[in-house]
């Protein structure tokens, strides 16, 4: 495993475990989501450059417009959220607790 | 051919033409009884040819008729034994049965229901002469269980009273425990021996104990020997002529007989003899201390009886069968007499049973009291009376034979005790200065009472000596001894005579004011009863409630499963469904099983 | 919302998994996943309230993450192999990450917690479409790449799931998180016999499918939210009261009807295949399963609403809303089961 390749998984992991050990905002959630997409896109590229797989070239652009979209939804969860609570703390998402 | 037959079967029709009548009119009138007694009367008379010519030509009889069923290799046909023991016994049985049904259309008089009671006597005796004739162990049984139902039915006539059924029961339920040892020997009979019949299992020598094993125990049941006596005291709570009856000629000695009946099996296992030797020992000891505190009359006799017949399997342990058979012969004709005395005196005394508050019986009784002295020195085996001519023979026979030292011993306590409770019957309840009230009209004039009790004092006084002269020796008599031992029976008795005359003479002076110990022990009848009928079945109802309750109802059936399970899916399902609605807490729970799956693969990993 | 709005969310949400399902590519698998995913999100807000935005976002967070991880193994298998499927040659870590994965979509034990407070912050109908369609795209994923995952792995997690269907539904009064732990339990019977037999998982999930079609049929019209409310059945509509109790027994697994074929079929095949443990654990906690069912159908059946009203209510039964697939899902998922031959 090349040290790039090492680098970019690390901050997937790192990424990873801040989104499922997430504090209180849910703003940083939607960071390390989208933390977690940018590092794939990367490593998909230097793979794809790697290989010299022409075919493969425009698929980072592909999960890069469906990482947009997942911001955008997010955020618009984010939105929502802050609307109806008044703030995007996520101890408050517990209306549905058993 | 010989007229027997026809002179038995004759027998036999007398004796159920009474109990053939209770569907007709006559049943319903008030001479049934009297009917009922001429029967059994006639069917005495008709059983004295039998009687004669066995004295006279030795004659015995064996009747096989009607092969009723056969189940693989074992024949069941009707066999009747009139050999020597059961025609001189019929005979017994059917004398002492006429006085006693005699005295009982007397004593029972008043009774809406007389003559059931006489139906009741009366296939009472026709169960126990089954009994006796019965040469396989079918019919053993047959009348075996009849005699055991009959005095079910009389010991609890009085069923009004809780006591009587008290001692109904009482008396079922340990005969029932007897039964099982008798159904054993049958079923070992049946397995082992392919036969029922009594000479075909006497053929085979087997030495066996089971078989014996089951008859002792059978044996204690019906003839209420230590262990499973208590039934036997308490079945006083029946009418007096019950109690006269069930003493003298069926029930009781019925364990005895089968014995009897089965000595060929019994004299060659010597185990089996020393175990009759002890337990008769046992018993009429036990019973002898037991009678010698008693203040109920009836009581006091029936305990005698309980100690007679611990004599009889005194003499069975010793391997003398006959000698045992004499005495249940002699002693049926004093014992049911002094039933019948007693019966006088309580029904004079208007239901008076308590002998504290008898006395000076003599000179208003005089019949009644000069019969009840001839009864009790029969009892004690005063020389020439009945109970002289099997008693002393049977002491003899002990003391010359290679018993232990320590039945002997015991036999002879038992005997001088014998005396000594005799005499306390006289002593109280005919000597002395009256302690009744004084507005009774006492009265011994019927001769429905004069007569049986005359007849029986007659038998009291000669039955031994006629039975004795006419049968046919049966066993070799020691004829030579030194004079202490032929003395002895004679001498021990006298000593308990004497000793309780000087003890009853005490009770005028002195009266101590705390029960001894040993008084105790004797009134409530050594804590038998109390043991047997009060602590084990307390002890065994508490730990069998706990055990069932405890163990199997609450733990085993209800905590350990239902209960454990419903608290477990309780459990599980609170502790699952517990959830805070905190994603920050899910996310957790990922976390631990994405970092644990590399670790689960990793050991899976071969 | 805009019906064209609406017209182009629904078609995306039916498109999602179609192509996931038609595609051989991982790429494309993963593009169905995520249209899916977004297309969802819409649905369940629609009705703006606080319990339908905790459940949306919960419901983004999860699967967003578990997209993540799917994007993460399907690249690592391509930087490996090079190519977008699964081969055999692709390592225990790629598939077990993408069973990680797909058990965090389907709820599937370790991963669960997500899936009872989710549907019981949403609607009864995108209910419905959150425990029927969006189980399809995950499971056909599952079902192309069982071989290669280690099967203690499968068999340990349907167990669990099992286990946590059972006693999670036990404690419920929502027939939303009643609903949504019984899918629990389905899914554990289904991944159970994956590695032995998936066309048994196939056969199952058609009759899971089936199944809660029918009871959300029922359900939905009378809005039928908690237990206690389900009294109110005998009154508006006697005639759903044998229906509901003979659809729910089918669910809880009894002979006559349709549940019992997927039961009998897998608890027979684990048996052959010598997990006795298994088999008996997960018929004996089906009975829990069948406890709480027949608790439901003892509130609806053999108790009354404590109404002062006595009467039976007209308006109700007059202005009932129809639903169509109540009649085919209701036979089918009673009565199949003698069509068990055609389907094996």
């Amino acid at each position: 495993m090349t040290t790039t390749l090492f680098n970019i998984t690390l901050a997937f992991v790192f990424s990873l475990i801040g989104t499922l050990m997430f504090r209180s905002h849910l703003m940083s959630t939607l960071l390390c989501l989208e933390g977690m997409m940018l590092t794939l896109f990367i490593m998909l590229t230097i793979t794809s450059l790697n290989i010299h797989s022409m075919i493969t070239y425009p698929i980072p652009i592909v999960i890069l417009v469906f990482a947009a979209c997942e911001a955008a939804v997010g955020l618009a969860l984010l939105v929502k959220v802050s609307s109806t609570y008044g703030m995007d703390y996520v101890q408050n998402l517990n209306l549905l607790q058993c | 051919m010989n007229p027997i037959t026809s002179v038995i079967i004759l027998i036999f029709v007398a004796l159920m033409l009474p109990i053939m009548l209770s569907s007709t009119n006559i049943y319903k009138t008030y001479s049934f009884s009297n009917h009922a007694t001429s029967m059994i009367k006639y069917s005495f008379m008709l059983s004295l040819i039998p009687l004669c010519t066995l004295f006279y030509s030795n004659t015995e009889l064996l009747i096989t008729s009607w092969h009723w069923v056969t189940i693989n290799t074992i024949k069941l046909s009707i066999n009747l034994k009139f050999d020597f023991f059961c025609i001189i016994f019929l005979s017994v049985a059917l004398f002492v049965t006429w006085s006693i049904m005699e005295f009982s259309s007397w004593y029972m008089h008043s009774d809406p229901n007389l003559n059931r009671f006489i139906k009741y006597l009366l296939l009472f005796l026709i169960t126990m002469i089954i009994l006796t004739s019965a040469n396989n162990m079918f019919q053993l049984f047959v009348g075996w269980e009849g005699v055991g139902i009959m005095s079910f039915l009389l010991i609890g006539w009085w069923y009004g009273r809780s006591d009587a059924n008290t001692a109904a029961l009482q008396a079922i339920l340990y005969n029932r425990i007897g039964d099982i040892g008798f159904i054993a020997t049958m079923a070992w009979l049946s397995l082992n021996m392919n036969s029922w019949e009594f000479q075909q299992i006497f053929m085979t020598n087997n030495n066996s104990i089971i078989p014996l094993l089951g008859l002792l125990i059978a044996a204690m049941g019906k003839s209420a020997q230590f262990g499973l006596h208590p039934w036997l005291p308490s079945a006083m709570e029946g009418p007096t002529p019950v109690s006269a009856l069930l003493h003298s000629s069926t029930m009781v000695v019925a364990g005895i007989f089968l014995l009897i009946r089965f000595h060929p099996l019994m004299s060659n296992n010597n185990m089996a003899l020393t175990m009759m030797l002890c337990l008769g020992s046992i018993t009429t000891l036990f019973t002898a201390i037991c009678a010698l505190t008693q203040n109920d009359i009836k009581k006091i006799v029936a305990f005698s009886t309980s100690s007679q017949l611990g004599l009889m399997m005194v003499t069975l342990g010793i391997n003398q069968p006959y000698l045992a058979f004499l005495h249940i012969c002699t002693h049926a004709f004093f014992k049911a007499m002094l039933f019948m005395c007693s019966g006088s005196i309580i029904h004079n005394l208007n239901d008076e049973q308590d002998i504290r508050k008898m006395g000076g019986l003599l000179k208003p009784l005089p019949f009644t009291s000069s019969c009840l002295i001839i009864g009790s020195l029969a009892l004690t085996g005063v020389p020439f009376l009945t109970g002289f001519y099997s008693k002393d023979l049977i002491i003899e026979a002990m003391n010359t034979c290679y018993t232990n030292a320590w039945a002997l011993l015991v036999t002879l306590l038992a005997t001088s005790l014998t005396a000594a409770y005799s005499l306390r019957i006289i002593f109280f309840a005919l000597m002395s200065k009256p302690r009744y009230l004084p507005l009774i009209t006492l009265n011994e004039n019927n001769p429905k009472l004069m007569n049986p009790i005359k007849r029986l004092a007659m038998g009291s006084m000669f039955a031994g000596f006629i039975m004795t002269y006419n049968i046919p020796t049966t066993s070799i008599q020691v004829m030579t001894m030194p004079w202490y031992l032929k003395t002895t029976a004679i001498l021990v008795t006298l000593m308990g005579f004497t000793i309780a005359l000087e003890l009853n003479n005490l009770t005028y002076n002195l009266k101590s004011n705390t029960s001894t110990l040993t008084n105790l022990f004797s009134t409530s009848l050594g804590y038998f009863t109390l043991i047997f009928h009060r602590l084990l079945p307390k002890k065994f109802l508490t730990m069998s409630f706990n055990t069932p309750l405890n163990m199997l109802d609450l733990t085993w059936l209800e905590t350990s499963i239902p209960k454990a399970i419903s608290y477990m899916n309780l459990t599980a399902s609170q502790i699952l469904a517990n959830q805070k609605g905190l994603i920050k807490l899910y996310f957790m729970s990922f976390l631990i099983t994405l970092l644990s799956i590399p670790i689960l693969l990793i050991s899976f990993h071969e | 919302m805009n019906p064209i709005t609406l017209l182009i969310i629904y078609f995306t949400i039916l498109s999602g998994p179609m192509v996931t399902m038609l595609s051989n590519n991982f790429f494309l698998m993963w593009i169905g996943l995520e249209m899916n995913l977004l297309a969802i999100i819409p649905v369940m807000t629609n009705k703006s309230n606080p319990r339908t935005t905790e459940a949306a976002t919960k419901y983004f967070i999860t699967q967003a993450t578990a997209s993540m991880i799917f994007l993460l193994s399907i690249i690592m298998n391509y930087k490996q192999l090079g190519t977008w499927t699964i081969q055999p040659q692709t390592s225990s870590l790629t598939s077990t990450l993408i069973f990680i994965s797909l058990a965090i979509k389907l709820g599937l034990s370790p991963f669960h917690a997500w899936l009872p407070e989710v549907t019981q912050g949403i609607p009864l109908s995108t209910g419905l479409l959150l425990l029927t369609w969006q189980k399809l795209a995950p499971l056909s994923i599952l079902f192309q790449v069982y071989e290669l995952i280690n099967p203690h792995v499968l068999i340990m997690s349907a167990c669990a799931s099992v286990m946590i269907g059972a006693w999670g539904g036990l404690n419920q009064t929502q027939t939303r998180k009643i609903m949504a732990y019984s899918s629990i339990a389905h899914m554990g019977w289904m991944i159970s016999i994956l590695p032995y037999n998936p066309s048994l998982t196939i056969i199952n999930l058609i009759i899971y499918i089936l199944l809660t079609l029918a009871m959300f049929s029922i359900l939905h019209p009378h809005s039928f939210f908690s237990i206690k409310s389900t009294s109110l059945l005998w009154n508006k509509s006697p005639i759903m009261l044998p229906l509901m109790s003979s659809i729910l027994l089918s669910m809880g697994g009894l002979p006559p009807l349709t549940g019992f074929l997927p039961k009998w079929l897998i608890i027979t095949e684990l048996l052959k295949n010598n997990n006795q443990l298994l088999a008996s654990i997960m018929a004996i906690l089906a009975l829990v399963n069948l406890f709480f069912y027949t608790r439901l159908i003892y509130s609806t059946s053999l108790t009354t609403f404590p109404s002062t009203n006595n009467s039976k209510m007209f308006n109700h039964q007059k202005n009932m809303k129809k639903y169509p697939t109540l009649p085919l899902t209701a036979i089918t998922s009673t009565l199949m089961l003698p069509l068990l031959p055609l389907m094996l």
